[in-house]
């Protein structure tokens, strides 16, 4: 199913085994934390608004106010994700689950534009029912559509210290 | 020093000599038996003594006036500072913080060494399925 690399990669002077990316298991946790961070977050700052709303009498969204929070959500939980990726290879939930996101070739963290459209794809896989998550249970580096796609790689981080 | 010396070997007479006395045909018997007989009373009241402050402790964490004492002595002024000042102290709440830290670091590293036991296992059971060979590098 997964494309062979052209050259191995090599990590801490060795060629880097299938041990070295993390699987579906530690991922799923390092997104469940992210998950509850962003959304728990992003359910308080609701929950203040529409108390606050309460004591002046209460909020009527129109459907372009209804849009634009969406929008805003879902801006909010994607830069979450992009920042984390751009700047260290890491969200908090990867962090404490020691993983990094590198590009596939370089090993450096991704640019923004690529963390950008791995961020979409990620919604996309989870949206289809986690059906995009299915390759990294066959593929030898333990890559998701988002990963072939965007060309990244999940790393443990004791592999590229 | 000398003086304990002299004391040394003087105790060692009269324990020798007294040895001697027990083992002594006529004296000794009736000796022996004084002895033993003051040794029991002793562990008798040994275990009197014992039973005693059992009895005498449990009274008094069971007593009224216990509680009123220690009631008093957490409401007391100097309690009350030392317990501020504990509460206070930067090398408490960096001990307590440390505390927490190295708990949750231990219990994140128990997570990922089963999730990375998990991400084989899960692997591994669906090449059996597909009957595929694991992967050894990249």
């Amino acid at each position: 199913m997964a494309a062979p690399a052209t050259t191995p990669v090599v990590l801490n002077d060795e060629p880097a085994v299938a041990a070295d990316y993390a699987g579906v298991v530690t991922r799923a946790i390092a997104l469940g934390i992210d998950a509850l961070l962003v959304q728990g977050a992003l359910l308080l700052l609701a929950g203040m608004f529409a108390l606050i709303g309460a004591l002046v009498g209460g909020f009527h969204f129109g459907p372009v106010a209804k849009v634009l929070s969406a929008s805003a959500w879902v801006l909010i939980t994607g830069g979450y994700f992009v920042v984390g990726w751009s700047t260290t290879g890491q969200t908090i939930g990867m962090r404490a689950m020691e993983l990094s996101v590198l590009t596939e070739n370089t090993l450096v963290p991704p640019g923004f534009w690529r963390s950008v459209l791995r961020v979409i794809l990620l919604g996309v896989c989870i949206i289809t029912c986690f059906i995009g998550f299915v390759p990294v249970l066959f593929d030898a580096r333990r890559r998701g559509v988002h990963d072939m796609v965007s060309r990244t790689v999940v790393l443990h981080a004791d592999a590229v210290a | 020093m000398l003086g304990v010396r002299i004391g040394g070997a003087a105790a060692k007479v009269a324990i020798a000599s007294a040895e001697l006395t027990m083992r002594a045909p006529i004296v000794g018997p009736p000796l022996r038996a004084a002895t033993e007989r003051i040794a029991a009373d002793g562990r008798r009241a040994r275990v009197e003594a014992e039973r005693w402050i059992e009895r005498t402790a449990s009274d008094v964490v069971e007593s009224n006036v216990t509680l009123e004492v220690t009631d008093q002595v957490l409401n007391s002024a100097a309690v009350q500072h030392a317990i501020d000042h504990l509460a206070a102290s930067p090398e408490l709440r960096q001990a307590i913080t440390d505390q927490s830290l190295g708990m949750a670091q231990q219990t994140m590293q128990g997570v990922r060494r089963r999730s990375i036991a998990l991400d084989d296992a899960a692997e591994q059971t669906v090449r059996r399925w597909l009957r595929r060979q694991p992967p050894q590098s990249s």
